[in-house]
């Protein structure tokens, strides 16, 4: 199992190298919002830092759907998911291949959009960054299994763009609450809060996910 | 096996007696709150919906359970049945607790804990619905709407809790010694009423969802 997923992540990872079709798409759209942002929202008072981390988590969940909701578009095109578990691969193993793929990407887009908030909104992120990150890449554990659990759903329906959003905003947002909220404490100089939900979260869903996914992809 | 509704006129017949009880118990038995005044009885209907709201949506997670590890149509039937009509109770919950908040709390809605994660257990199961609408023909969309079945009800505790890092400003309706005996006795006829009529609306609509899979398994035979 430990070889099989290590070499599906990898086949991803190469996939994505060559193709580069998610990662880019989406960091543009990041870029993109954040820009927009800043048209929305007056940056110059100290009222900002109260909506700063709500905007970061907007975008972070809009620019990773982007990416999540097309997680196994190549393999419904070619049908190989269907030949990966006739090779005696698991779901679960097609899983957590999968999600760790996805944690990977979506990661990198919320590492990426601090450097952008520091810019764009002046948010003083140096000190902060290794606490941020951390809240970033626990949200992102949850996103990933979750996000690579509801793809994997809608992956042989034509409306799962449209799907995709509808189904799995409601369910993540227990997740991005305590998000905002732990974020907001870092930038306050407070204790960070809400850590434990988001584990919670993490662990629960990832069991789910865990235990439901092969009756999703073998039907 | 499509069940029976024969002979459910008489049942119909004592739940719409339970009904008017209830009713009657509401607007003429129990005594009128001394600060809320009259619009503090739509509560006893908000309260016994949110008990049919949470029966009926534990019981959806139930079955589509049964339905994962066995495949079993009327299990599937059941569990749909079961989440359609918590949905209804879940809609009545928000307009009852809307329409007691306007005179009370002064506004329509407020963003506490309780108001909230009703809200989202709302727009949880309106994706249920809408991907039981458009794929609910398929055994695909079956297994995608039993697990989000599952997947939502058991949402509802994180999503309180992460919800309640807001301060809340819900009501704790009932408290120790907190109920007069005739507003509680009205409450449980009421709580008991609403449940009946839920019962009854899962096993019609069961009985409706059994006979439109034998009627999509005869079109398919009639096709072949």
């Amino acid at each position: 199992m430990k070889v099989c997923g290590w070499a599906l992540f990898k086949k991803d990872l190469l996939v994505e190298l060559r193709t580069q079709e998610s990662l880019w798409i989406s960091l543009l759209f990041a870029l993109l919002l954040t820009v927009i942002g800043s048209f929305c929202f007056p940056t110059t008072n100290n009222l900002a830092q109260l909506w700063i981390p709500g905007l970061y988590w907007l975008i972070y969940i809009f620019a990773s759907t982007i990416i999540l909701t097309n997680a196994f578009r190549q393999e419904q095109s070619e049908g190989s998911l269907q030949a990966f578990l006739l090779a005696g691969v698991s779901a679960e193993t097609l899983l957590l291949s999968k999600a760790l793929y996805q944690w990977l990407l979506i990661s990198m887009i919320g590492l990426i959009l601090w450097p952008l908030f520091a810019v764009f909104y002046q948010v003083p992120i140096a000190a902060k960054l290794p606490r941020l990150i951390l809240i970033l890449l626990l949200t992102g554990i949850g996103f990933a299994l979750l996000g690579t659990f509801c793809a994997a759903m809608l992956r042989a329906s034509p409306l799962r763009q449209i799907f995709m959003p509808l189904v799995f905003f409601p369910l993540i947002l227990p997740l991005v609450i305590p998000a905002i909220y732990a974020t907001q404490s870092v930038l306050a100089d407070q204790p960070v809060r809400g850590l434990e939900v988001i584990l919670s979260f993490d662990l629960l869903f990832g069991a789910l996910a865990y235990m439901l996914f092969a009756h999703l992809v073998e039907g | 096996m499509i069940p029976s509704i024969k002979g459910s006129n008489l049942l119909l017949g004592l739940l719409a007696l339970l009904l008017v009880t209830a009713m009657a118990l509401v607007f003429f038995f129990a005594p009128e709150e001394k600060t809320q005044g009259v619009v503090q009885k739509i509560l006893y209907l908000h309260l016994a919906a949110v008990a049919a709201m949470y029966i009926c949506l534990f019981l959806g997670l139930l079955f589509a359970a049964i339905f994962l590890a066995s495949k079993q149509a009327w299990s599937d039937a059941l569990s749909v049945a079961s989440v359609e009509v918590g949905y209804l109770f879940t809609t009545a919950v928000l307009l009852t607790g809307s329409i007691w908040a306007k005179p009370v709390w002064g506004t329509w809605w407020t963003w506490d804990a309780r108001l909230t994660t009703t809200l989202l257990i709302w727009l949880i199961f309106s994706a249920y619905m809408l991907l039981r609408y458009h794929f609910g023909h398929l055994h695909s969309g079956k297994v995608w709407c039993a697990i989000l079945a599952i997947l939502g009800f058991l949402d509802v505790p994180l999503i309180h809790y992460s919800v309640r890092l807001f301060r809340g400003i819900h009501p704790r309706v009932i408290t120790a010694g907190g109920i007069a005996t005739p507003m509680l006795w009205t409450l449980l006829v009421t709580i008991v009423a609403l449940l009946a009529l839920a019962a009854c609306l899962v096993y019609l609509r069961y009985a409706v969802e059994m006979l439109r899979q034998r009627l999509q398994q005869f079109m398919l035979m009639q096709e072949e």
